[in-house]
C-alpha cells in the first residue's frame, strides 16, 4: 500500500527536483532581482513600460515569432502529411530528412545561413552567375534572412508534433470516407484536415513559444531593426551590466508567453494535443 | 449498366480469378464467384482466410495482383473506390468523430448529390428511422452506445440507396444479445432496401442465420459456396463440416460398394454401410465420416432400436444447457458428442455404459484432409 503511494514521487523525484533546483529556483530569483537591486524598487519596471524600446522589440519579437510559426506551418504541414501518408520505406526516408538538420547545433546552422546569404554568399553569387541580377540583394541581416534561418530551424519541431498528431488519425476514416463517395479531396477537406486541426494548435503553439526566445539566430541573421527581446535581455545584462532591467524585461517575456499558452489553452484545448478528446 | 440490373436495386457482382499476395503470403487464391443481384451473401471463414481481403479488393482499397472484378457487368479495377457506388460497415464503425449523427449520416449524400436541404434532411431522418435512431441526429458519436454506433454506421451505409454494400464483421463487437437482435434487423433492413450485401464474419451462426449464400473461404481460397442449408447438411470438406456447427468426424476408410452404399471401416473397428453418391470417396480411400450432434441418440445399455447405426461407448461428460443437453461418450471411434434436446438425457450419469446411435442416412462420408 505505502509502496504504491510512494512509487510515483520515486519515478518523479528526480525531474521536480532537478526543475525545482535548476529552473524554478533560477526564475525566482530573476523575479526577486527584478525589484531589490538597490532596495525594494519597480524603477526597472517603469523603465520597461516608458521605454518604447522595450515594448517596440518585444512587438517586433510577437511579429517575428506570428511570421515564423506562419512559415513553419505552410511548409511543415504537407511535409507531415506526405510522411503520415507514405509507406513504411519512405516514411523512414523522410523522417531521417526532416530530423537530420535537428542533430546539427543552431548556432552552426545559423552560420551556415550566413554564408549562404551574404553580399558575397552562395545565393548572390549563383542568380548573379545566372545573370538574374547585376548587383547583390542584400538578404543577409533583414527581416527576411532571420525568417528564413528561424523557419529552417524550428521546421523539425513543427513537422514531428503535426506527424505525431496525424498518425492518431484513424485510416479506417479515410477508407469510410471514400467508401461513402468522397474524392481523394473531399476527404482532406471534409475528413483528415478537421481531424488534424487539434495537432496544428498544438503545433502552433509550440513553435510559437520556442521562437519568443530565440536568440542566436535573430542576432546572427539579423539587422537592428529585427532585434529580438531575448537579444535585448542580453545586451542590458551583459553590456549595461543592469541586471534589475535585464530581470524585468525577461519577466515580461515570462509573462508574455505564459499568457499566450493560457489564452491559446482556452481556445484549442491543448489537452487535445495530448491525445485526450475536446 | 445492363438494362436487367438497372431495373434491380441491388448490383450483379462477379469475382474473376482474384490474386493478391502479401509478400510471400497468398492472401487470394484465384477466388471466382457470382453474386446476384439483391443477394445476401456472406464470407464465412477463420482470420487469414482472405474475406476481409476479398471485401477490400470489392471495395477498391486493394488493388488485385490479377483478377478483375466485375459489378452489374462492367469491370471496376480503374474505378477508384469513391465512384464505386458502395455503402460500407467497419467493424470499428468508422463513424467521423467530429461529426454529428446527422452529418455523419449526410456525408455520403452531400459527397454524391446534390439534394436541396429539405430533401436531404428528410433522407437522413429516414434513414436514421430505419435504424431506430430516429431524433439522435444531434449527438455526437462518442456519446453514443456501441450498439447505437453501429447502427448510425449501417444508416450511413444506406443513406445513398447504393447498389451494393459491403459489411466488414459490423456486429463483431456488440454482445451476444445485441448481435443477434442486429441480425434479425439486418435481414429486415436487406429485405427493404433490396441492395446486394456482401457481409464478411467468422461467426458461424451468423452466417447461417443471415446469408442467402454462404462462401466459405480458408487460406485465400473459397472453400465450398452454397446456401446455409446446404453447406450445413452437405459439407464438401471436413472443413467445412467443423467450421459450420460442430461435427463428429470419425477416421475410417471405404473398404468396398455395395450399389449405392459404400462399405466403411471406421478405424476403431466398427463396419458400416453408408447411403453414398457414385462420385465420392472410392474404394480404399481415407474417409471421415459426418455425424451431427443433433442426430445422434445416447441409449443405456448396449443395444439401441433396431435400424440405427450403433457404437458401444462410454459417458465421459455431461453439460446441462437449459434448451438441450451434450453428452460426451468416449468410443472405440474417438469421441462422439451428441446434442440432447429438451428434457432427454436426463437418465444418464458419468462412467453409464451407452450405445451411441444415428439413423444412416443422417451421416455424410467427406475426403480426409492431408494430413489429418
Amino acid at each position: 500500500m505505502s509502496r504504491g503511494r510512494a512509487l510515483p514521487w520515486l519515478l518523479l523525484g528526480p525531474v521536480v527536483l532537478w526543475n525545482l533546483v535548476f529552473f524554478l529556483a533560477p526564475v525566482g530569483v530573476m523575479v526577486v532581482r527584478s525589484v531589490t537591486e538597490r532596495g525594494f524598487s519597480l524603477a526597472a519596471y517603469r523603465s520597461v513600460f516608458t521605454t518604447p524600446l522595450y515594448l517596440v522589440v518585444m512587438l517586433t519579437t510577437l511579429e517575428t515569432s506570428l511570421l515564423v510559426t506562419a512559415g513553419c506551418l505552410l511548409l511543415g504541414y504537407p511535409l507531415a502529411y506526405l510522411l503520415a501518408t507514405s509507406g513504411p520505406r519512405r516514411r523512414a526516408a523522410l523522417l531521417v530528412l526532416v530530423v537530420l538538420p535537428y542533430w546539427l547545433d543552431y548556432i552552426v546552422r545559423s552560420y551556415s545561413w550566413m554564408v549562404l546569404l551574404g553580399r558575397t554568399g552562395l545565393m548572390n553569387r549563383t542568380l548573379m552567375d545566372l545573370g538574374l541580377i547585376a548587383t547583390p540583394l542584400s538578404i543577409l541581416y533583414t527581416r527576411w534572412s532571420v525568417l528564413v534561418g528561424m523557419v529552417q530551424i524550428l521546421l523539425p519541431l513543427m513537422v514531428l508534433t503535426l506527424y505525431a498528431a496525424m498518425l492518431r488519425i484513424d485510416r479506417m476514416l479515410l477508407q469510410a470516407a471514400a467508401a461513402h463517395g468522397a474524392s481523394p479531396s473531399a476527404s482532406f477537406r471534409r475528413v483528415f484536415f478537421p481531424l488534424s486541426l487539434p495537432g496544428v494548435y498544438g503545433a502552433c503553439l509550440l513553435t510559437f513559444v520556442t521562437s519568443l526566445g530565440f536568440y542566436i539566430t535573430p542576432a546572427l541573421l539579423g539587422g537592428r531593426k529585427d532585434t529580438m527581446i531575448a537579444q535585448l535581455i542580453v545586451t542590458v545584462s551583459t553590456d549595461m551590466l543592469d541586471w534589475s532591467l535585464a530581470s524585468a524585461v525577461s519577466v515580461l517575456l515570462l509573462v508574455v508567453s505564459l499568457a499566450i499558452v493560457v489564452v491559446y489553452n482556452r481556445f484549442f484545448s491543448i489537452d487535445r494535443l495530448w491525445g485526450g478528446s475536446a | 449498366m445492363g438494362a436487367e440490373a438497372a431495373r434491380s436495386p441491388g448490383a450483379a457482382v462477379v469475382l474473376e480469378r482474384l490474386t493478391k499476395r502479401f509478400g510471400t503470403v497468398l492472401a487470394l487464391d484465384r477466388v471466382s464467384l457470382e453474386v446476384p443481384s439483391g443477394s445476401f451473401v456472406t464470407f464465412l471463414g477463420p482470420s487469414g482466410s482472405g474475406k476481409t481481403t476479398t471485401l477490400n479488393v470489392i471495395a477498391g482499397f486493394l488493388e488485385p495482383d490479377e483478377g478483375e472484378v466485375f459489378i452489374d457487368g462492367r469491370p471496376i479495377s480503374r474505378t477508384p473506390t469513391h465512384r464505386r457506388d458502395l455503402g460500407m460497415v467497419f467493424q470499428s464503425y468508422a463513424l467521423f468523430p467530429h461529426m454529428t449523427v446527422f452529418d455523419n449520416v449526410a456525408f455520403p449524400l452531400r459527397m454524391r448529390t446534390r439534394l436541396p436541404k429539405m430533401e436531404l434532411e428528410r433522407a437522413v431522418e429516414a434513414a436514421l428511422a430505419l435504424v431506430h435512431l430516429a431524433g439522435l441526429g444531434g449527438r455526437y458519436p462518442r456519446q453514443l452506445s456501441g450498439g447505437q454506433q453501429q447502427r448510425v454506421a449501417t444508416a450511413r451505409a444506406l443513406v445513398s440507396r447504393p447498389r451494393l454494400l459491403l459489411m466488414d464483421e459490423p456486429l463483431g463487437a456488440l454482445d451476444k444479445k445485441l448481435r443477434e437482435q442486429m441480425q434479425v434487423e439486418m435481414k429486415s433492413i436487406h429485405r427493404a432496401v433490396g441492395s446486394t450485401f456482401l457481409y464478411v464474419t467468422h461467426d458461424q451462426e451468423e452466417a447461417l442465420a443471415m446469408s442467402d449464400v454462404v462462401v466459405v473461404m480458408r487460406d485465400g481460397r473459397i472453400e465450398q459456396v452454397g446456401s446455409p442449408r446446404d453447406l450445413y447438411a452437405a459439407p464438401a470438406s471436413e472443413f467445412v463440416a467443423d467450421f459450420l456447427g460442430s461435427a463428429n468426424l470419425l477416421p475410417g476408410r471405404v473398404v468396398g460398394r455395395e450399389g449405392d452404399a459404400a462399405l466403411l471401416a471406421l478405424d476403431g473397428g466398427t463396419r458400416l454401410r453408408v447411403p453414398h453418391d457414385p462420385d465420392g470417396p472410392a474404394a480404399g480411400a481415407a474417409v471421415k465420416l459426418l455425424v451431427r450432434p443433433e442426430d445422434v441418440e445416447v441409449h443405456l445399455g448396449d443395444r439401441a432400436d433396431g435400424g440405427r447405426q450403433t457404437v458401444p461407448g462410454k459417458v465421459s461428460e455431461i453439460i446441462y444447457l437449459g434448451e438441450m443437453t451434450r453428452v460426451v461418450v468416449d468410443t472405440a471411434e474417438g469421441v462422439i458428442v451428441a446434442r440432447l434436446a429438451g428434457r432427454r438425457g436426463g437418465e444418464l450419469a458419468l462412467g453409464h455404459a451407452v450405445a451411441v446411435s444415428w439413423p444412416p442416412t443422417a451421416v455424410r462420408l467427406l475426403p480426409a484432409s492431408p494430413g489429418s
